[in-house]
C-alpha cells in the first residue's frame, strides 16, 4: 500500500475482501482488533483499536444490544434497523471510505462492517486513558479557578462550554496532519469575533499540509505573519477561564488534540502582564501588581546591560558611596565585567536547562548544587563579584514574573548585555530602537501587537496600564476589533 | 498592511527630528533664536496650506510629476546627510564610546546608526511610526526632567533678545534647521486622520517645544554661551536634579534614540520618493539612500550653509508640489 491511496477507496461490500484490505492497510497491526460474528442473520465484523475505547462501554452500550437483533433481509436492512431503532451512542458516524473508517477506528470508535454493505457504522465509545483535569502548571493563580486544560480535546471543549453556556459559542472541529489525523477545534463567539478575522484564520488553517501535529508550535507559524517577529502575535494558555475571557473579547481560539494549551488569536503584548488574579483583587492592588510586572519585565532584560554599561562607561550615574563599593568589589575580579556577566548568565541558563530536563527529584538537587555550592564558591573564590551576582539574580527573577515572554527575555538579555558592554548606553539605545520597531511592527490579521499603547487607545488603557472596576467594565462592551487597523 | 499613520504618529516622527536638530544646534542661542523658530513654524504652516489642500483633495505626490519629486528627494537626502553630520559633531560631546577613536570612531558610529536606521525604515512606515510614538513619549519624559531641573539652575538675566551674531543670523539659523519639512511633505500623504488638524498640530507643537527647549538652553547657559559649542547639550549637562550623582548619560539615550528616528524618517521618505521617481529600482533603495546620506554627512562640515540649501529645497518642494498638482488639475478640467 503506497502513500494515502487507500483514503478515498470505497468500502468493499464483500466482507472477506473488506477485512483483508483493512489488514493490508494497517500492516496486520496487533492493536487493530477484528471480531467476526453473525447478527440478524448477516455476517458482520466488529473493529476497534485496542486501548482506545472503553471495553465496558463498548460491551454494554454496543456489543450487547447489537448481537441480539431480529433477522434482516440484507446488510442495508440491518444498518437501517440499527440506525432507526437503536440509540447506541450519541456520537455516530457512517463512513463510506477507508480513510474515514480508519480515522474513526484510531480515534476509539467501535466500527461495524457487514457482508454486502459498502458503508460502515461507527459508535463513539472512546475510553483511552488521559491525564484528567489538573491545576495548570505554568499559569498559577491564587483566587481564580484551579482547572487547567488536559491533553484531550473534548475535555478541553467541555471546560470552555461549562463556562460559556451560550449558543453564541461555536466550536468547529477539523482534522489536520496527513499521518497524525490530529483533531483541532476552532472556537469563537459568533456575535463577537470579527468575520474577517475568522475568514483569514480559516484560510491560514487551509494552508497546513503537515504530516503530524504534535504541539501548538506546529500550527502557530501558519497563523502568524511570515516576516521575522521577535515576539509571537498569537498567545498560549492552559487556562479555560482565560480562554473564555478572550472569546468574549472577540478572539478566536484553536485547541489541538493532545496538547493542553489553547492558541489565542490575536494576542497583544500587554496581555502577557495580565493574570486572572488581577480581576479577583481590588483594582488598586491589581494596578500595583500590574506595574510591578511591567517594571520586572524591563529589569529582566535591561538590568545586567545597564549595570555593565554604568560601571564600564558611565560611572558618573552612581553616587560616590555606591561607586566606591562597586569599585572595591570589581577590583579583585580576574575577568572583565562583560566577560564576567556573560559567564554568570550562561551559567544560569545551563543550570535552568538542567533543572527543567532532569527528573524532578534530581532537579531539586541541581538547584541546591548551583545556588548554594557553585554560587557561593564563585563569589568566595573571587571569580564573580557579589554585586554582579545580585544583579543577575534580580534580572532572572524579573523574567520569571512574566513567564509568557521568557524565551524572548533570555535572548534580549544577552543581546543588550553585549550592546551595553561594548558601546555603553549608546549601544543599548541603538539596540532598543531596533527591538522597539520590531515589536511595534508585529501585527497579524490587522491587529497591532502593541495596541492599545501604540497605536494609542485611551479606552484600552482601562485594562492595560490600569484595571478599572467591574462596575465600569460591564458597560464597556469591548471587543478586540477596536484595535484593528 | 496599509501604510496609513495617525496624526500623533506623524507628529511624533517629525517632532523627534526637530528636537534632535535642537540638540545638535551649534553656536550661541538667544531669545531671538526661539523667536526665529516660532516665526519659522508659522511661515512653514502658511507655506503648507496649498499642500494641505492638495492632500485633502486626495492628490498624491505621484500626480505632481517627477520634477517636484526630485526637488523633494534632493531636500530629503541633503537633510539626511546633515543629520549624520550633526550626529558626528555632537556625538563626541555626549560620549559615544567609539567617538573618541577619531575619524574611525565616527565611521563606526555612523555605520551602526545607518544599519539600525535601515532596519527601522525597511520595517515599514507603520512600525516606524508606532515605535516613534513610544520613543517620543520617553524622550518627552527625559526632557521634562531636564526642563524641571533647569528651574533651579536658571538665571533670568541670561535672556537676551539678540546675541553678538545678530538677529538676522539667528533667523537664518532657525530657517536652516527646517529642512525636515521635506520629509513632512512626503509623510503627510500617509496620514489617515484630518490633514488640516495634523499640520496645525505639528507646527504648533514644533513652535512650543522648540521655544521651551531653546529658552531652557538660554536660561541655563546664557552666561557661558560664548565658550560652549552645543548649548542644549550643555544645558542638559548642567541641569542635574541630584546633588550627589550626574544624569548626563540619560541624555545620551534620548540623543541616540532621536538621532536614529530622525535619520530613519528621512531614509524612509527618500526610499518612497526613489520608488516613485525610478520605479525600475526594486531593491536596496533604502540602503542606497542611507549610504548617500552617510557619505554626505562625512563631506559636510559647513552644516549651516548645507542646512540652508536643504531647507530652501524643502520649502520649494512644499510649494512646487501642490502648484504642479493644481495646474495639472486645472488643465485636465
Amino acid at each position: 500500500m503506497k502513500g494515502n491511496d487507500y483514503k478515498k477507496q470505497r468500502i468493499y461490500a464483500d466482507l472477506e475482501q473488506n477485512l483483508n484490505y483493512i489488514k493490508k492497510i494497517t500492516g496486520h497491526s496487533t492493536d487493530i482488533l477484528v471480531n467476526e460474528f453473525v447478527t440478524g442473520g448477516i455476517k458482520c465484523a466488529f473493529l476497534c483499536c485496542d486501548g482506545m475505547l472503553s471495553s465496558r462501554a463498548a460491551a454494554d452500550m454496543v456489543l450487547s444490544p447489537i448481537t441480539d437483533l431480529p433477522k434482516q433481509a440484507n446488510a442495508q436492512g440491518l444498518f437501517d434497523y440499527i440506525q432507526a431503532h437503536m440509540l447506541l451512542s450519541a456520537d455516530r458516524s457512517n463512513p463510506d471510505n477507508y480513510g474515514d473508517l480508519l480515522r474513526l477506528i484510531h480515534s476509539g470508535f467501535a466500527v461495524f462492517v457487514a457482508e454486502g454493505a459498502n458503508t460502515a457504522l461507527a459508535f463513539g465509545v472512546q475510553g483511552f486513558s488521559t491525564r484528567g483535569v489538573q491545576e495548570p502548571s505554568g499559569e498559577g493563580n491564587i483566587l481564580g479557578s484551579h482547572e487547567g486544560f488536559s491533553e484531550t480535546i473534548r475535555t478541553n471543549m467541555s471546560l470552555i462550554r461549562r463556562r460559556l453556556k451560550t449558543p453564541e459559542l461555536v466550536t468547529k472541529m477539523m482534522t489536520k496532519g496527513s499521518k497524525s489525523n490530529t483533531e483541532i477545534c476552532l472556537c469563537y463567539m459568533k456575535d463577537r469575533v470579527p468575520p474577517r478575522l475568522l475568514e483569514r484564520i480559516m484560510k491560514s488553517l487551509d494552508e497546513i499540509d503537515l504530516e503530524t501535529i504534535l504541539s501548538t508550535g506546529y500550527m502557530r507559524p501558519f497563523v502568524e505573519k511570515k516576516s521575522f517577529e521577535l515576539f509571537s502575535s498569537t498567545g498560549l494558555t492552559e487556562r479555560p477561564d482565560v480562554v473564555c475571557s478572550k472569546l468574549i473579547e472577540g478572539r478566536a481560539i484553536i485547541l489541538v488534540d493532545g496538547v493542553p494549551y489553547g492558541i489565542i488569536i490575536p494576542r497583544l503584548l500587554c496581555e502577557s502582564f495580565h493574570t486572572i488574579d488581577d480581576y479577583a483583587h481590588k483594582p488598586f492592588y491589581a494596578i500595583f501588581l500590574r506595574w510591578i510586572r511591567y517594571g520586572a519585565f524591563i529589569l529582566s532584560f535591561l538590568l545586567p546591560a545597564v549595570y555593565t554599561a554604568i560601571v564600564m562607561y558611565h560611572p558618573e550615574l552612581l553616587n560616590s558611596t555606591l561607586l566606591m563599593l562597586l569599585a572595591a568589589e570589581e577590583e579583585n575580579a580576574p575577568l572583565s565585567l562583560l566577560t564576567e556577566s556573560f559567564i554568570v548568565l550562561i551559567m544560569y541558563e545551563v543550570i535552568r536547562e538542567a533543572g527543567v530536563r532532569l527528573p524532578k527529584p534530581v532537579g531539586g538537587a541541581v538547584s541546591i548544587i548551583s545556588g548554594l555550592i557553585i554560587g557561593d564558591a564563585a563569589v568566595k573564590s573571587g571569580l564573580v563579584s557579589t554585586p554582579l551576582l545580585t544583579i543577575t539574580a534580580l534580572s532572572v527573577l524579573g523574567g520569571l514574573v512574566v513567564p509568557d515572554l521568557n524565551p524572548q527575555i533570555t535572548l534580549l538579555r544577552f543581546a543588550f548585555l553585549a550592546a551595553g558592554g561594548i558601546l555603553g548606553f549608546f549601544g543599548i539605545s541603538v539596540l532598543a530602537c531596533a527591538v522597539l520597531t520590531n515589536i511595534c511592527g508585529t501585527e497579524d490579521y490587522g491587529f497591532p501587537f502593541t495596541a492599545p499603547i501604540s497605536p494609542f487607545s485611551s479606552k484600552g488603557m482601562g485594562d492595560t496600564l490600569f484595571r478599572m472596576g467591574f462596575r465600569k467594565m460591564q458597560n464597556r462592551n469591548f471587543t478586540v476589533e477596536e484595535y484593528h487597523e | 498592511m496599509s501604510n496609513k499613520i495617525s496624526l500623533f504618529q506623524l507628529c511624533s516622527l517629525m517632532l523627534i527630528n526637530d528636537v534632535f536638530v535642537l540638540f545638535c544646534l551649534g553656536g550661541g542661542i538667544s531669545a531671538a533664536t526661539a523667536a526665529g523658530f516660532g516665526i519659522g513654524s508659522l511661515i512653514q504652516l502658511i507655506f503648507a496650506i496649498p499642500l494641505i489642500c492638495m492632500y485633502k483633495k486626495r492628490g498624491t505626490l505621484n500626480d505632481c510629476g517627477k520634477i517636484a519629486e526630485i526637488i523633494l528627494l534632493a531636500g530629503v537626502i541633503l537633510w539626511g546627510g546633515l543629520l549624520f553630520s550633526m550626529l558626528m559633531e555632537a556625538g563626541e560631546l555626549v560620549f559615544i564610546p567609539f567617538e573618541s577613536f577619531g575619524k574611525w570612531g565616527s565611521i563606526i558610529t555612523t555605520i551602526l546608526i545607518a544599519v539600525v536606521c535601515l532596519y527601522i525604515a525597511s520595517s515599514g512606515i507603520k512600525a516606524m511610526a508606532r515605535s516613534a510614538v513610544i520613543a517620543a513619549a520617553l524622550g518627552a519624559l527625559c526632557l521634562g526632567v531636564v526642563v524641571v531641573s533647569s528651574v533651579f539652575r536658571s538665571d533670568m538675566g541670561n535672556i537676551k533678545a539678540v546675541d553678538s551674531t545678530g538677529f538676522f543670523r539667528q533667523l537664518l539659523k532657525g530657517f536652516a534647521l527646517s529642512g525636515g519639512i521635506a520629509g513632512f511633505t512626503v509623510m503627510l500623504g500617509f496620514v489617515k486622520d484630518n490633514i488640516t488638524r495634523t499640520a496645525i498640530g505639528y507646527f504648533a507643537s514644533k513652535a512650543v517645544i522648540s521655544a521651551a527647549v531653546l529658552i531652557t538652553g538660554v536660561l541655563v547657559c546664557g552666561g557661558i554661551m560664548e565658550i560652549i559649542d552645543f548649548p542644549i547639550v550643555s544645558a542638559a549637562q548642567l541641569t542635574q536634579p541630584f546633588s550627589v550623582q550626574r544624569i548626563d548619560s540619560l541624555f545620551l539615550i534620548v540623543f541616540t534614540v532621536f538621532s536614529v528616528y530622525s535619520i530613519a524618517v528621512q531614509a524612509s521618505a527618500a526610499e518612497y520618493l526613489v520608488g516613485e521617481i525610478f520605479p525600475f529600482i526594486k531593491r536596496y533603495r533604502c540602503s542606497i539612500m542611507l549610504g548617500v546620506m552617510a557619505i554626505l554627512g562625512f563631506l559636510s562640515d559647513k552644516w549651516l550653509y548645507f542646512g540652508v540649501i536643504a531647507s530652501v529645497l524643502a520649502v520649494i518642494g512644499m510649494i512646487v508640489v501642490p502648484t504642479i498638482y493644481f495646474i495639472k488639475r486645472k488643465i485636465s478640467v
